[in-house]
């Protein structure tokens, strides 16, 4: 059960929800203010036209990217996360990539030895490295697991082809 | 199912090698990381499954399941063993590696144009 009463978690939103609307004021502050101070010192209307194409995305960015950080540092959400994820074991969202991948055979004894690593790496230098040097190993064996999954494939073809040639 | 091919990858010689370094304790995570002590590489444990893969399907090597342990979060482990074959080829790989290798003298190893 979370901890979290229902006062609790109505107030952080709050705040995000006003921070949001803020943001977004500002930002469309800026981008009047960039176009009424800068753009008129700018002649063509390629370099108006270019300037407004660059700016509004990189605005957009901008505010996305300050929502989402403070957004992940709510109260209420750090609050529940720290309930929910346990930093022993291997990411989830690794993991399930790798069974994606995997073959049912090889499956068990990769995510053990995987997860083995996992932890070594996690008690030598912590959950963020840990998690990265899951991940790095995650997207590495992909290729290889693709590439021996196609060869298989090659092979049945290839049986197919001589029993067809050959009948 | 028995691959024909007694032909050895470099990779599969380094993995040959440590499974025979390591003895009775080679296991996928002990393979990766003599690999990358003694290789001076990065070895993803995809990469190295699949060569044992191979390696299992040539003959050169066997397995055997091994315990489940609580840091592998219940999951077993699988023990390699190096086959006769897999001893054989490496001999005949390093041999031809010598042969191939004699005209090479020290003084030409700078590389003449």
């Amino acid at each position: 059960m979370s901890r979290c009463s229902k006062s609790d978690k109505k107030v952080p939103r709050l705040i995000y929800l006003l921070l949001i609307a803020l943001l977004a004021v500002n930002g469309t502050s800026i981008l009047v203010l960039f176009r009424c101070l800068i753009l008129p010192t700018q002649e063509s209307f390629e370099m108006d036209h270019l300037l407004d194409m660059v700016y509004r995305p990189l605005q957009f960015l901008v505010v996305g990217l300050l929502v989402g950080y403070i957004f992940e540092k709510r109260p209420s959400v750090v609050k529940e996360k720290s309930h929910s994820k346990n930093i022993n074991s291997p990411p989830k969202l690794g993991e399930y990539l790798l069974y994606f991948f995997l073959q049912k055979t090889d499956r068990v004894y990769i995510l053990g030895d995987l997860e083995e690593d996992y932890k070594e790496v996690l008690a030598k230098f912590g959950p963020t490295p840990a998690r990265i040097w899951y991940y790095k190993q995650v997207f590495s064996s992909i290729g290889p697991l693709i590439w021996k999954r196609l060869l298989k494939w090659g092979a049945i073809a290839w049986i197919g082809e001589l029993f067809r040639r050959h009948s | 199912m028995k691959v024909n091919s007694s032909y050895l990858g470099e990779f599969e010689e380094i993995v040959l090698l440590a499974i025979l370094k390591l003895g009775d304790d080679a296991y996928g995570k002990t393979i990766r990381e003599t690999v990358e002590i003694v290789g001076g590489r990065f070895t993803s444990i995809g990469a190295l499954y699949t060569t044992l893969d191979r390696l299992e399907r040539k003959g050169f090597i066997s397995s055997k399941q091994g315990e489940a342990t609580p840091e592998r979060g219940g999951r077993a482990k699988k023990y390699f063993r190096v086959e006769a074959s897999g001893e054989r080829a490496l001999r005949e790989a390093q041999g031809i590696r010598d042969r191939l290798a004699s005209p090479l003298k020290p003084g030409l190893a700078g590389g003449a144009a």
